[in-house]
């Protein structure tokens, strides 16, 4: 495949891009109530934690994939079983992912179907798959100045209806906010471990990998206004009450004579809710030609899109069915998953370091 | 369904249908089979309202006391 190239600065776009993804519609850490501004800054750390851990694995490793890493630093049939676990993560993720885009998306278009919705934006990205990654990295690149010209437009329009007394009393809860930080910590902020699959194809990853964490930061600080700004225009219980709670603050507002503010923002939606299913979509294609050995990724894309289309139609028919079960749930398995395999390899990479240094072995894939 | 299943074959057929059977990669097209054949399963049970087919959700419906008890246990706004 040609185009598999990245730079620092397009990878960290597509970093930005997957960190907001579905969560800026949503209400990540809603249940810690007055608290999840705090949730959201305790839930970042790990996170931040996660790109500590992917650059490290990546520096140690230049240019060769997770689950190749994986194989090396736990054995083949224990890499292979947690890269399979993994992976399975990413195929949950997609089909969430794509539900909650196609339910957003008729909310504002009721007469479009799911029937046309999901495949429509499989093969959308399945193309984007078939340009590469470097074309990948360049939507990204341009998707960013749109996506935050939008979200501070919506901001400064929601901000107009804030009240802040709805934020009073901060830190009433200790339980809550730990809780609300667990959830935070799981969806959005660990979900950025897909990026992993990625950076074998950064070129500059060792002069500018500060700029991975300066996007990451952009990102939360992003959460964390939009969680005082949602909070103090809606307030807590309707926070958890409505299915898109930013949706539902910029609806509330009133315009002058404008009517329908929110469709101005479709936009902001369908790019950031595509740019996750695109890069999710992308990271299984990744992830099962490397584990499967596959000389190619093109003739799996096609494939892999069909069975990401019938797996999340076959899944959940209905979003009554869905919402109150998913939200309780996919914020521990993003956590549990991406965190435990990240670690794993990181800390059998240390310690095959401390002994490599003790035995004074010379192993050629451990580079620095 | 049907419909949506017929065109990603016919695409497939299509982009990459005659490379792959001119490179006779075995393990390409065992694959690529494997996909169809789980996807095309999928879309039957599911058009034709079977329920043979497991559905992944139960599997994650599983963790559901868990998390109850986890949000429970912090006090989380449900």
């Amino acid at each position: 495949m040609q185009n598999t190239y990245l730079s620092t600065w397009q990878f960290s776009c597509m970093l930005f891009l997957t960190l907001l993804g579905n969560a800026i519609s949503l209400a990540p850490a809603g249940g810690a109530g007055r608290d999840a501004w705090i949730a959201h800054l305790l839930g970042s750390l790990v996170g931040l934690f996660l790109i500590y851990a992917m650059l490290r694995i990546q520096k140690a490793f230049p240019g060769e994939s997770i689950v190749k890493i994986s194989e090396i630093c736990l054995g083949k049939w224990v890499g292979k079983i947690f890269s399979l676990m993994f992976i399975l993560l990413l195929f949950y993720a997609v089909a969430l992912y794509l539900f909650d885009l196609c339910i957003l998306l008729r909310t504002i278009f009721p007469f479009l179907t799911d029937f046309v919705l999901r495949p429509l934006l499989i093969l959308t990205a399945a193309y984007g798959i078939y340009k590469g990654t470097t074309v990948v990295g360049r939507l990204s690149e341009l998707a960013v100045p749109v996506i935050l010209l939008f979200i501070f437009a919506s901001f400064a329009i929601i901000s107009s209806a804030a009240n802040l007394n709805f934020l009073q009393p901060v830190l009433s809860d200790w339980r809550k906010l730990a809780g609300g930080a667990i959830n935070a910590a799981g969806w959005p902020y660990a979900r950025i471990a897909v990026m992993v699959f990625f950076l074998p194809f950064v070129t500059d990853l060792k002069e500018k990998s500060h700029l991975i964490y300066i996007w990451y930061y952009i990102g939360v600080i992003i959460f964390l206004t939009r969680a005082i700004l949602i909070l103090a225009v809606i307030g807590p219980e309707y926070v958890l009450l409505a299915r898109f709670p930013l949706y539902a603050a910029i609806r509330s507002v009133a315009l002058a004579d404008f009517q329908r503010v929110e469709l101005f923002f479709t936009l902001l939606w369908l790019v950031s809710g595509f740019i996750i299913v695109l890069v999710n979509y992308f990271a299984i294609i990744l992830a099962l030609k490397d584990s499967l050995n596959l000389p190619r990724i093109r003739p799996i894309i096609l494939p892999v899109g069909l069975f990401l289309v019938v797996i999340s139609l076959f899944m959940y028919t209905s979003d009554i069915e869905y919402f109150p079960i998913q939200s309780r749930i996919a914020s521990y398995l993003y956590l549990l998953g991406n965190l435990f395999y990240l670690t794993i390899i990181l800390a059998a990479l240390k310690l095959g370091r401390q002994t490599q240094h003790k035995t004074g072995d010379v192993s050629p894939f451990y580079h620095k | 369904m049907l419909s949506l299943m017929i065109i990603f074959i016919l695409l497939f057929s299509i982009i990459e249908g005659p490379g792959l059977v001119k490179r006779k990669e075995e393990k390409e097209i065992a694959v690529v089979a494997f996909l169809f054949l789980v996807s095309l399963t999928y879309g039957m049970d599911f058009v034709l309202q079977l329920h043979l087919m497991p559905n992944p959700k139960s599997l994650i419906y599983n963790l559901l006391p868990v998390a109850e008890q986890i949000s429970a246990f912090f006090n989380l706004m449900q």
